[in-house]
């Protein structure tokens, strides 16, 4: 690819006090690709997100956007990028229609056609008031607003945490949407995995302001095996493959691993795992003595 | 961004035209009256030298009957203050509610977004200001021309100051604001502010900000018009005006013009013989522009550094 990256983290740190909300982040994220970035509340998640976009800047370590640094150059960011902050502030007191007024008169690529058709496909009118709005059709007056500016990146901060089922799958329906259509590069965040998996095609796994996994969700499916067999000790396998998980009863030993190729010892049970699991087994271990390998996940 | 600072503070600017508007109804049709008594009394010829006794009686029932206006302007020092809270609301409630995050990350920089809505609240509260100053010195204009404008009810209403204090408010609110994005009660706290700000430059530290002026006269004899001055102080001295002691019930206070007489000695000092002065310590009428330059100065000053402290604080530490 000659294009620099959509946006490209190094050794990233953003500290709150004495407190690391983000520490030592290091991360690609390529052109046309939709990357979840999973976690935890509080994992860092934000924090990354905001950094993107020049809202906080960094204690340490670099970040670009299509290779720009998003505080020293804003101008050559911000009109490239699409930011939906968490709980999607919105003036509650503009209609709808001056709220895309708001986005023409602020943005220079700004594409009334695209605010209109979406304004219109979501059965809302231009002069309803943005505070008499529901969650869901509030978020969808967001990304509107960010989708309009016909962005290259779409940065969504926890954009479904506040919606009810039905909405979550719409708004994720209309980001599926603009992405087969215009070919963005997504980063969205969320603590909540399912539904991920339709839409993105990358996984970030961030935990305690470290990112525990990195790489294409397909690659990390097939990577990733759940072994089951009797009761053992882990340090056979260990020396193989990664051992992200064990859990023991007493007869049988479960481990999820990270396989370095194909898993051969037949005393093992292999099944497959789902990315529910995957990422639950990674934040699992940030609390376990596994966390010591996790910097070796990372640096894939 | 002209036009969504405009959109946002649209509500508030109504409000203060409102609250202006209200405040016009009032005192247009009162002030027309007065001045048309005023001038069909002849009480023009009253004003200024030592009040003829002929006059006393028309002058006296002519305050009396029109003092209302001196307390409607006296309590609409607070219009431009409320209003430059209100001013504030817009810029204080994107700090609050988390909407800065949205203007910020459409394609213009921070600085033009602070830059645009700090410069409207500005403007718009000194518009405000600037029309009550107006309305109070046209309806206040023969009151002003009998009593001078030295006294705090046409003093804090007329000239630069009123500017001053709503550029004081604002700057007050935005700079709490920026610290602690709360906005209601940033707005509460910046309104205590205010009147503990202003009751302290009004009783104490405007009588200060330029030396006054200090005369001595002989107790029987006939001492300067007071009229239409500040007067800080008047009390019964000796030659070199320093005070008697021993003279209970402290200074004869003078108030347009009238002697308050609390002890005898007051009301006749002449029954001590010749050898009793007064002294007078004020600030002459002549100082007004001087007095009001001064306090516009370190007022409006205070305002606009904490505006500009508040955009530097929004602009560096905000996130």
């Amino acid at each position: 690819m000659n294009e620099s990256p959509a946006l490209e983290a190094t050794a990233l740190g953003k500290r709150y006090g004495s407190n690391w909300a983000l520490r030592d982040c290091t991360l690609t994220v390529p052109a046309g690709s939709v990357t979840a970035l999973v976690g935890p509340n509080g994992a860092g998640k934000t924090t990354l997100l905001q950094l993107a976009v020049g809202l906080i800047e960094p204690a340490s370590g670099a970040i670009s956007v299509f290779g720009h640094d998003p505080r020293a150059e804003p101008l050559a960011v911000l009109p490239r990028v699409g930011f939906v902050a968490q709980d999607h502030p919105l003036p509650r007191r503009f209609t709808i229609g001056e709220t895309l007024r708001l986005g023409r008169k602020l943005n220079p690529s700004w594409d009334d056609a695209v605010a209109q058709r979406r304004v219109d496909e979501l059965g809302l009118s231009r002069r309803q008031r943005v505070g008499t709005l529901s969650g869901g059709e509030q978020a969808q007056v967001a990304l509107t607003l960010a989708l309009a500016k016909r962005p290259q990146l779409l940065l969504l901060d926890e954009p479904v945490a506040s919606l009810d089922p039905l909405a979550r799958r719409e708004f994720l329906s209309g980001v599926l949407r603009a992405v087969t259509e215009t070919g963005m590069t997504v980063v969205l965040s969320s603590h909540i995995v399912a539904d991920l998996e339709r839409v993105c095609d990358r996984l970030v796994i961030l935990a305690n302001g470290h990112t525990q996994l990195v790489g294409p969700i397909e690659q990390l499916l097939a990577e990733h095996r759940l072994l089951t067999g009797p009761r053992t000790d882990a340090a056979a396998v260990a020396r193989v493959h990664q051992v992200i998980r064990e859990s023991h009863t007493e007869r049988q030993t479960t481990l999820l691993v990270r396989a370095n190729g194909h898993v051969y010892d037949a005393c093992w049970e292999v099944h497959e795992v789902d990315l529910e699991e995957i990422v639950l087994a990674y934040l699992g271990t940030t609390s376990a003595a596994a966390r010591v390998e996790a910097p070796a996940a990372v640096a894939r | 961004m002209i036009w969504v600072g405009w959109r946002q503070q649209r509500v508030e600017t109504l409000i203060a035209a409102a609250m202006l508007a209200v405040l016009a109804g009032v005192a247009i049709p009162v002030g027309v009256h007065m001045a048309s008594v005023y001038s069909h009394e002849g009480l023009a010829a009253c004003a200024g030298s030592a009040n003829p006794a002929a006059c006393a009686n028309s002058l006296g029932s002519f305050q009396l009957r029109f003092n209302g206006l001196n307390v409607l302007f006296t309590w609409s020092t607070i219009v431009p203050a409320l209003a430059a809270l209100l001013l504030a609301a817009p810029f204080l409630a994107d700090l609050d509610n988390g909407t800065y995050r949205l203007y910020w990350t459409q394609s213009i920089t921070r600085r033009r977004w602070i830059v645009t809505k700090l410069t409207l609240s500005v403007v718009a509260s000194v518009a405000v200001a600037g029309c009550l100053i107006a309305l109070a010195t046209w309806a206040r204009a023969p009151l002003d021309h009998l009593n001078g404008r030295m006294s705090t009810n046409a003093y804090d209403t007329e000239g630069i100051v009123p500017v001053a204090y709503a550029l004081f408010v604002l700057g007050v609110a935005v700079a709490i604001g920026a610290l602690w994005r709360r906005t209601v009660p940033a707005l509460l706290v910046a309104f205590a502010v205010y009147v503990v700000g202003r009751a302290f430059m009004d009783s104490w530290l405007r009588q200060r900000l330029l030396s006054p002026v200090k005369t001595t006269w002989l107790a029987n004899g006939s001492g300067p018009n007071l009229n239409q001055t500040l007067v800080i102080n008047q009390f019964i001295s000796d030659k070199h005006g320093h005070e008697l002691a021993g003279f209970a019930g402290g200074p004869c206070i003078r108030s347009s013009g009238v002697l308050f007489s609390h002890t005898s000695i007051c009301a006749q000092p002449h029954a001590l013989g010749t050898h009793v002065y007064m002294t007078a310590v004020y600030q002459p009428a002549s100082r007004f522009w001087e007095l009001q330059g001064v306090e516009f100065g370190i007022v409006a000053g205070i305002g606009m550094l904490l505006v500009l402290a508040a955009a530097w604080w929004t602009h560096r530490r905000i996130a």
